[in-house]
C-alpha cells in the first residue's frame, strides 16, 4: 500500500485503538498518524469544554423584554441593547460622526466649488428634496459656503436623526448624503437611493 | 429538540407565549452563541449576533419557512450572515478579523511536540487561537462540524455547499491546524527572537 492509498482509506479523524499495518512500515505517515490524533482529541476536548460556554444571562434578560414589548405583554421593558436603546447612545455617535466630517469632507470638485454649493444647498432643503433638516439645524446657517458629503452611517445615527428606517442591524451602514454648514455642522440628511 | 417540538414551540410562541419563546431560546441559543464566538473569538459580536438573530425570531417577518428546514437550521443561517456581515465590514475598514495580539498568540503551543500539547491546557488555547486564525471557509467548518458537532449534510445545507466541500474543507482545516501547531524546527527561529545583551560578531 501506498502512503497516498492509506490516507485515502483512512476515514476522517476516526482511529481504532490499533496502529493500521502500513503506519508499522512507514515512520513519516506513522507521526502524522499521530498528530492527526492528538488533533482529534484536541478538537474534542475543545468541543466538550465548548459546550460549558454560554451567553451572558443578560441577554436571556433583554430579549425576554423585547419579547414583550412586541407581543404586547404588560411590564414590558426595552432590551438595553435593542435598536431602539441605540437612540441615545447613537447622540455620542452621531457627534463623533460630525468630529470625522468636520475633518474629512469629501469636498466637491474645487474649482467652481462655491458656485456648485450654492445652488445645491438652496435647493436641497426645499420641501421636495428628501433632506431631513436635522433637529438642531439652524436655517440661517445653511449658507452658501455649505457642503454637501457623501458618507455612510450607522442607521442608528440616522434613525436618532429622524430619519425613518425600516427595522434593521442598527449598526449597518446606509448611504447618505449630508449637507454641512460654513463650518462644517451637518445640517441635513437625504438617503442616497 | 425535535424539529417537530422546535416547531409547535414558535407556533406557541407566535401567539404571545413567552414561555415558549423561554424554551426556544434556552434550547437553542447556546450552539449560535458559541458558533459566533468561534468565528469572530469576540464575546461581544457573539452576544451581538445572538441577540439580533433572536430579535429577528421575535418579529414575525424572520422569513423562516418550516418546509424548507429546522428553525435552529434557519438561526444558524442568520447568525452566519449577520458574521459574514461583521468580517466584512470590519476587512472593509482596514482592521484585521483577528486582532493583532491574538495572531501572535497563534504561535505556537507551548512544546514542540503537539501530541504532548494537545493534552494540556495550554495546548487546547492553542488549538482553539489556531482554529479563530484560519481563514474564514476552514474556520466555518471546523466551528459547525467540529466544535459544534453538526453533522456534514446539516452543515452543507447551511454553507450552502456540497457534502463534498464541506468534507474537503475540514480535511484542509486539519492540515492548516497542525501546520499552525508544529513550527517548523528551525534552529535559527530559535534563537532569533533572543536579544542578546552583546554582540559577539
Ligand atoms: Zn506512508
Amino acid at each position: 500500500m501506498t502512503c497516498r492509498e492509506f490516507w485515502n482509506q483512512m476515514p476522517e479523524l476516526e482511529f481504532g485503538p490499533e496502529q493500521p499495518e502500513h503506519a508499522r512500515q512507514c515512520p513519516a505517515c506513522a507521526a502524522l498518524l499521530e498528530s492527526q490524533k492528538a488533533l482529534a482529541e484536541g478538537l474534542q476536548r475543545l468541543a466538550a469544554d465548548n459546550r460549558k460556554i454560554a451567553a451572558p444571562a443578560g441577554l436571556e434578560a433583554r430579549l425576554t423584554a423585547a419579547f414583550r414589548n412586541h407581543s404586547g405583554a404588560a411590564g414590558s421593558r426595552a432590551p438595553a441593547r435593542g435598536w431602539w436603546a441605540w437612540i441615545p447612545a447613537a447622540a455620542a455617535v452621531a457627534a463623533l460622526t460630525f468630529l470625522i466630517l468636520w475633518w474629512y469632507p469629501t469636498r466637491l470638485p474645487s474649482r467652481g466649488t462655491e458656485q456648485a454649493v450654492a445652488p445645491v444647498v438652496s435647493e436641497t432643503l426645499a420641501a421636495d428634496s428628501g433632506f431631513i433638516p436635522l433637529p438642531y439645524a439652524e436655517e440661517a446657517s445653511v449658507s452658501d459656503d455649505g457642503d454637501l458629503v457623501d458618507v455612510e452611517l450607522s442607521r442608528a445615527t440616522l434613525v436618532a436623526w429622524g430619519v425613518a428606517l425600516p427595522d434593521g442591524d442598527p449598526r449597518e451602514a446606509v448611504e447618505a448624503e449630508v449637507l454641512l454648514d460654513a463650518g462644517g455642522a451637518p445640517q441635513a440628511v437625504r438617503l442616497v437611493q | 429538540m425535535a424539529p417537530g417540538t422546535e416547531n409547535e414551540l414558535l407556533a406557541r410562541m407566535r401567539t404571545g407565549d413567552e414561555e415558549a419563546f423561554l424554551l426556544l431560546y434556552r434550547k437553542l441559543h447556546g450552539p449560535i452563541y458559541r458558533f459566533v464566538l468561534n468565528l469572530t473569538n469576540s464575546q461581544s459580536v457573539a452576544e451581538d449576533v445572538t441577540q439580533d438573530v433572536f430579535l429577528a425570531l421575535i418579529r414575525e417577518d424572520c422569513g423562516f419557512d418550516a418546509g424548507r428546514g429546522t428553525l435552529s437550521a434557519y438561526l444558524f443561517g442568520v447568525a452566519r450572515k449577520l458574521v459574514l456581515r461583521h468580517l466584512e465590514r470590519n476587512r472593509t475598514l482596514g482592521e484585521q478579523e483577528i486582532p493583532k495580539e491574538e495572531w501572535a498568540a497563534t504561535a505556537f503551543s507551548v512544546n514542540a511536540d503537539p501530541v504532548t500539547d494537545l493534552l494540556h491546557t495550554e495546548g487546547i488555547e492553542a488549538l482553539r487561537k489556531a482554529i479563530v486564525s484560519l481563514p474564514k471557509r476552514y474556520r466555518e467548518v471546523v466551528a459547525l462540524c467540529d466544535l459544534e458537532e453538526m453533522d456534514y449534510s446539516q452543515a452543507a445545507t447551511l454553507l450552502g455547499c456540497p457534502v463534498g466541500t464541506v468534507r474537503s474543507r475540514l480535511h484542509r482545516a486539519r492540515g492548516l491546524l497542525l501546520e499552525k501547531l508544529q513550527p517548523k524546527r528551525d534552529p535559527k527561529a530559535a534563537v532569533r527572537g533572543l536579544d542578546p545583551a552583546r554582540s559577539l560578531t
